[in-house]
């Protein structure tokens, strides 16, 4: 008989710790944070209601992930969201408990981590444990896009523009999608310090770097009989990276495969700065921001494909100009956009802090008018008739 | 030994049991039936998702565009720069995917699947079947690009430099260790290397991996290469790191194989006065030698479906060559390179996994198949 | 070569060889070798051991195991991969130890080893066996991720195919531990009158289980250190949460050390390193497990 009671008391007992704990976890802590305070690199984009308005863990303005200096070396702290940013930032994450499952390009695949990761952490603030959950996969932009046709994931990363082909299985199997611009991604032809050379035509970044110079371009002077007769000695990105497909493309050579094999390839772009560094005849190639950050060591190169020598710049990237950059693009599906109001939110939350997160996964970030393209994208989105789920 | 069903008359078998008894073991009969077919639809199943997509691959046709790009670029990136008169100019309206400046405001069209309409099912254009001669006969291997080649040769020769190398690497050491552990080594030595080979036999092969980028590639195979310049990624590298990882599996093998000659085998061969060595290399060794070879052929079927050494150590281009200091992919390592490739959907390029598998499976199969017979050739030896 | 040709082979070489300071000579060489290949395949294997114990060391603590994966080397840790493994190496453990015992049972206790379906089966198994990791992996693409069964890129996939690959040795060791029981503790059921099933269920399984556990601990020890078929079932992801259903997305600790290695930063070939040493902490405490129970029930009939 006495049983009973003790085991009610020992059932309230365990619910009520469960509850406390619960509170413990999901509250704000109470030492509430105020705009200005500091706070981490784990909960960048969290956002919390402070009265009436809103603060958010930023990165603070001139610091950067990136940074070669310690004095630039990333700082979080809260900032105060004004007008209706903040509501809007608030709604944006409290689309609950639901997947968003991204696949494609392994060049892209960084920026949608970096994108998920900040959108998580965004949604998991406003909801607790009812955050949204994003899985990004890696299959590459044409891998991505077969599950994407098959209707098996929501968003495809791509580092090219889907093709006809694709975009026809698609529709074949009923998935409509929306195209949108999300960063650009430049490279850097870099030479060593003391290289007279400033600047290279298209023709010739081809003729030193395609297949059938092999064992024949082995001079400098050989590209071009006006430069020193230093040998060339040459840097490649590892060929399983995206930097690697890139210039495959962007080198004019004809895709990856038609690349020269008598380069040092590494994953490490380090490798190459300091092969380029200790080689009079070096010549490299990685993304534009590393070149950027590596100025001191080592000499980018303009570069002409007939309409004058271009300096590689957040600009030159963006405008088009510099040769050697390309778009980069998200597909999400029209299907999951109606139905499933996290890839909603998830896209427009990735449109709203692209500059920053393209800046933290080291693109270059989109230009004004791309941003109008992508602000059109989501009117087009916007302008789906939404589902009843 | 034998099963209890020989060694008891079956008519016995079922006795004065209850009905309900009798019952239990019909029901349980039949479910361990089905049960035991599990192994025999995974057959199927494996058949079934490689040849379904393989005859594809080589009597269908696929899609390969629709409407005008495709006719323009055919398959090609459309993003690269038109390569007309002038291949470097900038792109104008004719190319969809000009970025337009701030200043000419144009309008740019973003894709949608709207755009698409498959009414009109002539603008569908397809690609041709790749024919078994070309898959076999062809040396070039670049079935991602859209002037795609499927020559298969690459991959195979890919496969048997690898295997070969990994073979160079495990056999001789690890038919040594064998030797040592059955005939040389104290009955302590033995109980404490044999758990410590099974255990490393057991580590996972990205772990060797890690090690082929981390020490393999860029330390070994890139200064014992006489030939050539090796780089971080290469056949050599990938050659020895499979090499080591089969090398416990081998000389746990190899051992089993020596341990069970019988001792009065070994024993005569003593009495006459034979030293550990003679004992060792002319009475144990060809006595074990089918069970050598058999613990070998399985050792070089792991060798050829390994997927994830290959696909960290040796890089990722099919190139047509013997020197194995330059980057190759295996049949394996194709694939999953593929699984995570850029190929696009449903193309002959992406029904190349399905073939490529096919051939490794049946590869792998026909070495198990020799393994087998030889095995039970060394069974009769003592019987 | 007959047992009495060897015999007489080496008879023939120990009368033949009179010099035997030769033979001395010659056999130092071949002990020689021997210490030689062992000592090379020791050293390698070790360096592979230290050299990952050295660059992963400095990166190996709590927070790796309480974080979850980033694309920041920073705040990178370990968990939602970990749980992945779990989910998916229990899972298959679980349903490949109940396929293969009943397998095995069906094989060693009922079926007569002379009958069609035995032999099928038997052979259907070692081909089974020696089929690369990698193609069970378009299997699963192929029959699980997508139709028939279309489950997507899922735990339930991964766990279904891992399943499949793992179960040839999971029979064979079932089997072995079955043929081990001796057929006196059979006859002994019969003679008391226990049908078949009985026998099997009180007396040959309880003598079995320690050959069984051990045989499925080697098993599982597969399944949670495979990566090559998982790359095919979408697990080369970010997947920054744990798995709570079998409908769950997620990632394995293989193939996040697969991705860590890959990455350009050095920061990330420590964190690949310290992911390594996680995972062969866990495998090592299994096999400890195995070895263990392999021991202890050194039972000899």
């Amino acid at each position: 008989m006495t049983t009973r009671p003790i085991r009610k008391i020992l059932r309230g007992a365990i619910a009520a710790s469960v509850a406390v704990g619960g509170i413990a976890v999901g509250a704000t802590p109470a030492m509430a944070a105020k705009a200005g305070d500091a706070c981490k690199l784990a909960d960048a984009y969290k956002i919390e209601k402070v009265g009436t308005g809103y603060i958010r863990c930023e990165i603070v303005a001139g610091t950067s992930l990136h940074a070669s200096t310690k004095a630039r070396q990333a700082k979080f702290a809260w900032k105060a969201l004004t007008g209706k940013a903040g509501e809007l930032q608030w709604q944006l994450s409290s689309a609950k408990g639901a997947n968003i499952r991204i696949d494609g390009s392994s060049t892209v695949a960084p920026l949608a981590t970096v994108a998920a990761k900040y959108f998580e952490t965004a949604s998991r603030s406003v909801n607790g444990s009812k955050g949204v959950k994003v899985a990004v996969g890696i299959s590459g932009t044409g891998g991505g896009f077969e599950k994407f046709c098959r209707g098996e994931t929501d968003i495809s990363n791509a580092s090219r523009a889907i093709k006809s082909s694709e975009a026809a299985i698609c529709v074949k199997n009923g998935v409509a999608f929306t195209e949108i611009p999300i960063a650009n991604d430049g490279l850097a032809l870099v030479v060593n310090k003391s290289n007279p050379v400033s600047c290279m035509k298209m023709s010739e970044v081809k003729k030193m770097w395609e297949t059938a110079a092999t064992g024949k371009v082995t001079k400098w002077s050989d590209v071009n009989a006006s430069w020193p007769a230093t040998p060339l000695k040459l840097f490649g990105a590892g060929t399983d990276s995206g930097t690697f497909d890139a210039f495959g493309d962007l080198s004019t050579v004809g895709g990856k495969d038609k690349l020269r094999k008598d380069v040092s390839t590494s994953e490490d772009d380090n490798v190459t700065v300091r092969g380029v560094e200790g080689d009079a005849g070096g010549v490299g190639y990685f993304g534009l921001s590393y070149a950027i950050e590596n100025a001191a060591k080592v000499k980018t190169l303009l570069l002409d494909r007939g309409q004058g020598c271009v300096e590689p710049k957040v600009e030159t990237v963006q405008n088009s100009t510099y040769p050697m950059s390309r778009p980069l693009f998200i597909y999400p599906k029209n299907d999951a956009l109606q139905n499933n109001p996290a890839v909603g939110a998830f896209v427009n939350f990735f449109a709203s802090n692209v500059k920053q997160i393209s800046e933290d996964a080291v693109f270059v970030p989109l230009t004004n008018a791309q941003i109008k393209l992508l602000n059109g994208a989501l009117l087009k989105i916007s302008a789906l008739p939404k589902k009843k789920g | 030994m034998t099963t209890t069903a020989t060694t008891i008359p079956t008519d016995l078998l079922p006795g004065p049991h209850s009905r309900r008894q009798r019952r239990i073991e019909r029901v349980v009969v039949a479910a361990l039936v089905a049960i035991a077919s599990t192994g025999v639809l995974v057959t199927t199943g494996i058949v079934a998702s490689l040849v379904g997509p393989t005859w594809q691959f080589f009597t269908a046709r696929s899609i390969s565009g629709y409407g005008q790009e495709a006719v323009e670029v055919a398959g090609a990136d459309p993003y690269a720069i038109p390569a007309d008169d002038n291949p470097y100019a900038i792109p104008t309206d004719d190319n969809p995917y000009a970025i337009p400046t701030e200043e000419t405001g144009e309008e740019f069209v973003l894709r949608d699947s709207s755009s698409i309409d498959f009414a009109d099912e002539s603008l569908i254009q397809y690609e041709d079947p790749v024919s078994v001669r070309e898959f076999f006969t062809s040396t070039q291997w670049y079935p991602q690009y859209g002037d795609a080649d499927f020559g298969v040769l690459p991959l195979l020769v890919g496969t048997f430099l690898i295997m070969l190398t990994a073979s160079i690497v495990a056999v001789p050491m690890g038919v040594g260790t064998a030797f040592f552990l059955s005939q040389y080594a104290s009955e302590r030595t033995r109980r404490i290397l044999k758990p410590v080979l099974e255990l490393l036999a057991g580590v996972p092969t990205v772990v060797f991996g890690f090690f082929a980028l981390l020490v393999v590639g860029p330390h070994v195979a890139a200064r014992i290469w006489p030939f050539s310049d090796v780089g971080i990624y290469s056949g050599l590298s990938a050659g020895i790191t499979v090499g080591l990882m089969i090398l416990p599996m081998m000389a746990t093998l190899a051992d089993d194989a020596m341990a069970a000659v019988p001792r009065s085998l070994v024993e005569g061969a003593v009495a006459l006065g034979a030293t550990k060595r003679e004992v060792a290399t002319q009475v144990v060794l060809p006595a074990a030698l089918s069970g050598i070879m058999a613990a070998v052929i399985i050792a070089l079927s792991r060798a050829i479906g390994e997927t994830t050494i290959v696909l960290l150590a040796a890089g990722s281009q099919a190139v047509w060559t013997f020197n194995l200091g330059n980057e190759m992919q295996t049949m394996a390592s194709y694939i999953g390179f593929a699984g995570i490739g850029d190929q696009p959907t449903d193309s002959k390029g992406y029904q190349t996994i399905f073939a490529v598998g096919l051939l490794l499976f049946l590869i792998t199969f026909v070495l198990n198949v020799a393994s087998r017979r030889i095995v039970a050739r060394f069974r009769e030896v003592y019987e | 070569m007959s047992t009495v040709e060897v015999v007489r082979e080496a008879a023939r070489i120990s009368l033949a060889d009179t010099t035997s300071r030769a033979r001395r000579g010659r056999d130092a060489v071949f002990l020689g070798a021997l210490w030689l290949s062992l000592l090379v395949a020791i050293v390698t294997l070790a360096t592979l051991v230290t050299s990952t114990l050295v660059t992963g060391i400095g990166s190996l603590d709590l927070r790796l195991v309480s974080s979850f994966p980033s694309p920041f080397a920073a705040d990178a840790g370990l968990q939602s991969a970990l749980f992945g493994s779990l989910w998916v190496t229990i899972t298959s453990g679980v349903v490949s130890l109940v396929v293969a015992l009943g397998t095995a049972i069906y094989l060693e206790e009922f079926a007569d080893p002379r009958s069609r379906i035995q032999r099928l089966v038997t052979v259907n198994i070692q081909t089974l066996a020696g089929v690369p990791s990698i193609v069970y992996g378009i299997l699963g693409l192929a029959f699980f991720v997508r139709k028939p069964f279309d489950w997507g890129f899922t735990v339930g996939a991964a766990a279904a195919t891992l399943t499949m690959m793992v179960l040839p040795l999971m029979i064979v060791a079932s089997r072995e531990a079955l043929k081990a029981v001796p057929p006196s503790l059979r006859e002994g059921a019969y003679a008391l009158g226990a049908t078949r099933w009985q026998t099997v269920r009180k007396q040959v399984l309880p003598a079995a289980v320690p050959g069984i556990a051990t045989g499925s601990i080697l098993g599982v020890s597969r399944a949670l250190g495979e990566s090559a078929p998982l790359i095919l079932l979408g697990a080369l992801a970010y997947v920054s949460y744990n798995p709570t259903s079998f409908a769950s997305d997620f990632t394995v600790l293989p193939l996040l050390i697969f991705k860590w290695s890959t990455e350009v930063q050095v920061e990330f070939r420590a964190l690949a390193a310290a992911a390594i040493i996680v995972l062969l902490a866990m495998l090592l405490a299994l096999n400890l497990v195995a070895i263990v129970i392999r021991d202890r029930s050194r039972i000899s009939w």
